[in-house]
């Protein structure tokens, strides 16, 4: 059972590589430059590094590494935390992260259930409706939704960032996949012990759907994390701003200091990339495709 | 029982007595120095009201305008708020902002003290709807070394296109011998540029609209100003983007000494002795043609219609515009909006340029039937960028400003 | 018995659903016909709080008369010289449409206000809308909140006939049709390559994931670096006599340089789709075809791409669907007004205009376009998905 020859191989082997270079590269580019200072002193001298130079002046094996000309330092990610208020936004974006995927996880389940297992009237015309907001764009919604919090004073306050994404019907339709594929033979046997709803739902139907909740988690957060149109709105003070907003601090009209603002961008990229090496499984295999194989 | 009562009363009235009125100021974050020396300010007015008002800083970090817009439709702009001339407009039309003539007289503030052009600026409809913060106006900088080695003589008030052109040439060099120029005579903006070619459409004689606010970009002489600008880089060579070189502004590529000459403003000085102080340079006023022009930039403090404190947040604008004026231009080296401060600038080695540029500048602020000019902008901006690159011929791009003007403006 | 049970069946279904139905209704489904009416309206943002500014009445009347009260003629004077209608609109500065001011002139009690001004009673900020409530004898309510006008098509005529609305949304498109498929077919050849019997294809997996976990702000702000003028990319092509290009400046440039750092951000996720779409296909059928001779072009367009149809068609169309609507990049790397996509336009006209009642009407004709996009790939893929 032989799939591809030889030369099909080294051909894949020669893409991927290839790919891989490219997908990383650019990253790799990140990194040095965030690891550069933004001057240094020699001899007495202070001088100031030009990170546009080519080549790079790569050096590993002095010590400490030479990138750039110019002796590698961490201190641009503690520079970071000095200039604004880097902390403050990690913890934004947390809360607001997290308590999205809190509400996503409950509503969405609860949800998902009411609409694979139980029978109510106009289940289904609620449903095709749901189905029909999914064609929406988000273009279509945010002014009204923008209107509606700005009439609630809820401009700029967590409550103003996270209540709308509290639930969404792409994840609905997700939970409510996985417990349509659910053996119903034990919840069958619990009604015949006279379990009711909401002890089957808990008890049994949650505790199964582990993996579920686990990339509804996974999607949710990482979608929040990255988000950047809604804190874009919802946010106008620099105390309230989330990671991505605060970006744009590292560029101003006149000058953009490079080495913080990559300092910046590849600490919030850092936790996804624990995540997703934490849980792959769920990116690669259930969170994609779970679409395409129900 | 009554004492107690009583008591009460006394305390309420203290209590009221002592109850600050806050009053919240917003602005664009412009420099941190310049943050610092609000914050000064800002300190000083607070200890002089200490009881009565108190003062609140409030910098509005990112799209300024996109902010304002939604915080003036929420209902929670801040009491005091700085606009810029260019849109200014936009804000007074939709009748959201605050006409501060009664209160002017009311709290007895001196206009006869600020330039008049300034306060012009900020007219709408025969009612003044902000005082100027301070003011910019473009000049010329100079490179004294680079001058010397090619043995030019510095720019002076005379200066017309002619020299400026000579120098430019002159300045264009090729330093190593590697047939790839390493100096340019000059600097210009490819993207954005439009309000920078103002000042020439106007030396050439021509002007940007018509009295009844039709576009007067189809004038022969307004077509001769726009023509020069481009032709400096394309016919005649000795001008270059800042991003040609490496650089992220004209101050950036002049500091590095990319370029011999620029045309900006005092915000050039601070960057320039923080970030070059070894750059020698000089500064003149603009070259003339068949007259003199210049732009000024402008800024006003503005107070809305919906504060719930006007009478208190008119005392604080008007100690910006007064003890506040003095210190920024102390402290952060702004040209000040009133005369009387500005006596001795007038006669500065540097700052001299800047000053005698307002009595003949145009502010930046185009008059629309909408009162929204930035569309066109955008529109104007993206077809000098396109003659620039050679896309298109100046009469092409003309040609369709002329034709689509009016739709822009509408 | 059987009965009773349904009930509470019932009712357990609507308490779990209710909080997202909830949800969907208040964010998602009532936003919806807002919108559609908004799009009908000239719905101004800067106008939402025209009723809601604050004056000094006493000072405002002052200002009218030109006398303070303790100077001021007989109550009558006063009401023959008043005309509450230029009274609102040039003292306190609201503007008034006709109807509103033929209301104003009837119902307005010009009499009482006189009365408490001569009285000293009106020496406070009024909010505008509580002060009609106190003046008005009939009908304050038109002035307690702001309502747009409505203006029927206008706003779609107006879209039609403006310029930047027709770049912005051939922007858009271009985008889609240049990405969707280059970055398909990118992904439909590396999962075919990583599913040759590879060693280390979860490295592969996970290295070319990264970019689509990535925030779409901070790959543009990596990309701005590496797109700039003296920077890496411009010195790497160089080297092959590419003369430096201002990437992200240029009018030309600019969207092809974002198209393909899009490209780059979603094609490892699209592979890893695919790549669970091969492993499905039975090995049996490529054994089969290996025997009949058919040489590695030829299976991959006769076997792989048929067999591959499902996942074809639901990646092109999140790829259309979700290209048509980038925001992200367009925002932080688009400097010059000629290469903005249809999502920025609305959101410029939405938020730094104000003019929400335009950019409803174009996210509408944004809607009508995706909805027209995924019907087509419902007929193309009739089976139900869910």
């Amino acid at each position: 059972m032989r799939r591809g020859s030889k030369v099909g191989r080294t051909i894949a082997y020669i893409l991927l590589i290839t790919y891989a270079i490219i997908s990383f590269g650019p990253f790799v580019w990140a990194l040095l430059v965030s690891i550069t200072p933004m001057t240094y002193e020699k001899d007495g001298q202070r001088f100031g590094v030009d990170i546009m130079q080519w080549p790079p002046k790569i050096n590993l094996f002095s010590w400490p590494p030479r990138v750039f000309g110019a002796p590698a330092t961490l201190s641009n990610y503690r520079t970071v935390f000095e200039v604004v208020p880097y902390a403050r936004w990690i913890l934004n974006t947390v809360i607001y992260a997290g308590l999205t995927t809190l509400g996503h996880l409950l509503f969405d389940s609860m949800g998902g259930y009411a609409f694979a297992r139980l029978r109510f009237p106009g289940k289904n015309l609620i449903f095709t409706l749901f189905l029909a907001t999914m064609m929406v764009p988000a273009y279509v919604t945010i002014i009204p939704v923008y209107n509606l919090m700005v009439r609630y004073n809820l401009v700029n306050t967590y409550a103003g960032l996270f209540l709308p994404k509290l639930t969404g019907v792409v994840t609905l339709f997700m939970m409510r996949q996985f417990f349509l594929n659910l053996p119903t033979e034990i919840e069958e046997a619990a009604i015949i012990d006279g379990a009711g709803v909401v002890r089957r739902f808990f008890q049994i139907a949650l505790p199964m759907a582990k993996p579920a909740l686990a990339a509804l988690a996974i999607y949710t957060f990482l979608g929040t994390w990255n988000d950047f149109l809604w804190p874009l709105l919802m946010t106008s003070d620099k105390s309230m701003f989330t990671l991505t907003m605060g970006l744009n601090f590292f560029r101003t009209s006149y000058y953009t200091f490079w080495q913080l603002m990559m300092a910046a961008t590849l600490f919030m990229t850092l936790p996804m990339v624990i995540v997703f090496l934490s849980f792959q499984r769920y990116f690669i295999e259930s969170g994609v495709t779970s679409g395409l194989k129900g | 029982m009554k004492k107690l009562g009583l008591l009460l009363v006394v305390l309420l009235v203290v209590a009221l007595g002592f109850s600050e009125v806050v009053v919240r100021l917003g602005g664009w974050v412009s420099s941190p120095s310049e943050e610092q020396a609000l914050e000064e300010v800002v300190k000083a007015f607070n200890e002089e009201y200490a009881g009565k008002i108190k003062l609140v800083y409030e910098p509005i970090p990112g799209d300024y305008k996109v902010k304002l817009t939604a915080m003036l439709s929420a209902g929670t702009a801040p009491d005091i708020f700085y606009l810029d001339t260019s849109w200014a407009e936009e804000f007074f039309r939709k009748g959201v902002i605050q006409p501060l003539d009664l209160l002017i007289r009311k709290h007895a503030l001196d206009l006869e003290d600020f330039y008049p052009s300034l306060i012009e600026a900020f007219k709408y409809d025969g009612r003044i709807y902000g005082l100027p913060k301070d003011f910019s106006t473009l000049a010329l900088f100079y490179n004294k070394r680079m001058f010397d080695e090619a043995g030019l003589e510095y720019p002076n008030e005379n200066w017309t296109w002619v020299d400026l052109v000579y120098a430019a040439t002159k300045l264009t060099r090729d330093l190593d011998g590697d047939g790839q120029i390493d100096v340019w005579g000059l600097s210009l903006y490819r993207d954005g540029a439009f309000n920078r070619v103002i000042p020439f459409i106007v030396q050439a004689g021509g002007k940007v609209v018509n009295e009844d606010l039709t576009t007067a970009l189809g004038d022969p002489d307004s077509v001769e100003g726009i023509r020069f600008y481009i032709d400096l880089h394309r016919k005649y060579g000795v001008a270059v983007t800042p991003q040609d070189v490496g650089a992220g502004w004209l101050g950036d590529a002049f500091g590095k000494e990319k370029a011999a000459m620029v045309m900006s403003g005092p915000w050039m000085l601070g960057f320039l002795r923080d970030n070059f102080p070894n750059v020698d340079y000089g500064v003149a006023e603009l070259p003339r043609y068949k007259k003199r022009a210049t732009m000024v930039y402008t800024v006003c403090y503005a107070i809305p219609k919906t504060s719930e404190h006007k009478d208190e947040a008119f005392i604080a604008l008007k100690y910006l515009v007064t003890e506040g004026m003095k210190t920024f231009t102390e402290r952060l080296g702004v040209l000040p909006a009133r005369i009387s401060l500005a006596k001795d600038l007038i006669n500065d080695p540097v700052k001299g340029a800047f000053m005698k540029g307002v009595s003949y500048a145009i502010p930046w602020r185009i008059p629309t039937p909408s009162g929204i000019f930035s569309k066109a902008e955008n529109e104007i901006n993206t077809r000098i960028s396109k003659v620039w690159m050679g896309e298109m011929t100046l009469e092409e791009a003309i040609d369709e400003i002329v034709k689509n003007y009016d739709s822009w403006v509408r | 018995m059987l009965k009773k049970r349904n009930v509470r069946e019932a009712i357990a279904g609507y308490l779990f659903a209710s909080p997202i139905i909830i949800a969907i209704l208040v964010f998602t489904i009532v936003p919806i016909f807002q919108a559609g009416y908004y799009s009908f309206t000239d719905y101004d943002a800067l106008l939402q709080q025209k009723y809601r500014i604050r004056f000094n009445a006493q000072e405002a009347l002052e200002n009218y008369f030109f006398v303070s009260p303790d100077e001021a003629p007989s109550d009558e004077e006063l009401l023959s010289l008043f005309d509450p209608v230029d009274f609102i609109e040039l003292s306190v500065g609201v503007d008034l449409d006709d109807r509103q001011k033929e209301l104003v002139r009837k119902e307005f009690n010009s009499r009482k206000l006189i009365a408490d001004f001569l009285e000293f009673k009106l020496d406070r900020i009024y909010i505008f809308s509580d002060f009609m409530k106190s003046y008005m004898k009939n009908g304050a309510s038109t002035f307690s909140r702001y309502v747009p006008q409505f203006v029927g098509l206008s706003n779609f005529l107006e879209a039609f006939k403006d310029r930047m609305f027709w770049i912005s949304l051939k922007n858009a498109v271009v985008f889609s049709l240049v990405v969707t498929p280059i970055q398909t077919l990118l992904a439909i050849v590396l999962a075919v390559a990583a599913n040759q019997r590879i060693r280390g294809v979860k490295f592969f997996k996970v290295s070319f994931f990264l970019p689509s976990i990535t925030s779409a702000a901070a790959i543009s702000m990596i990309f701005l670096l590496i797109y700039s003028k003296p920077g890496v990319l411009n010195r790497l092509l160089g080297y092959l006599g590419i003369g430096p290009v201002d990437w992200l400046g240029n009018i030309r440039t600019a969207l092809p340089s974002i198209m393909a750092m899009n490209i780059w951000t979603t094609a490892g996720y699209f592979m890893v789709t695919f790549l669970a779409g091969l492993q499905d296909i039975p090995t049996s059928i490529i054994e089969a075809s290996m025997i009949d001779g058919a040489n590695a072009w030829v299976r991959f367009w006769r076997i792989t791409i048929p067999m591959l149809r499902n996942q074809i068609i639901f990646v092109v169309t999140m790829g259309i669907i979700g290209t048509l609507q980038v925001f992200d990049q367009i925002y932080f790397l688009i400097r010059n007004q000629e290469n903005i996509t249809i999502s920025m336009y609305i959101y410029q006209n939405a938020f730094s205009y104000g003019k929400m009642g335009y950019a409803s009407a174009i996210a509408m004709i944004l809607f009508l376009i995706i909805f027209s996009v995924t019907f087509v790939q419902r007929r193309l893929m009739p089976e139900e998905r869910f």
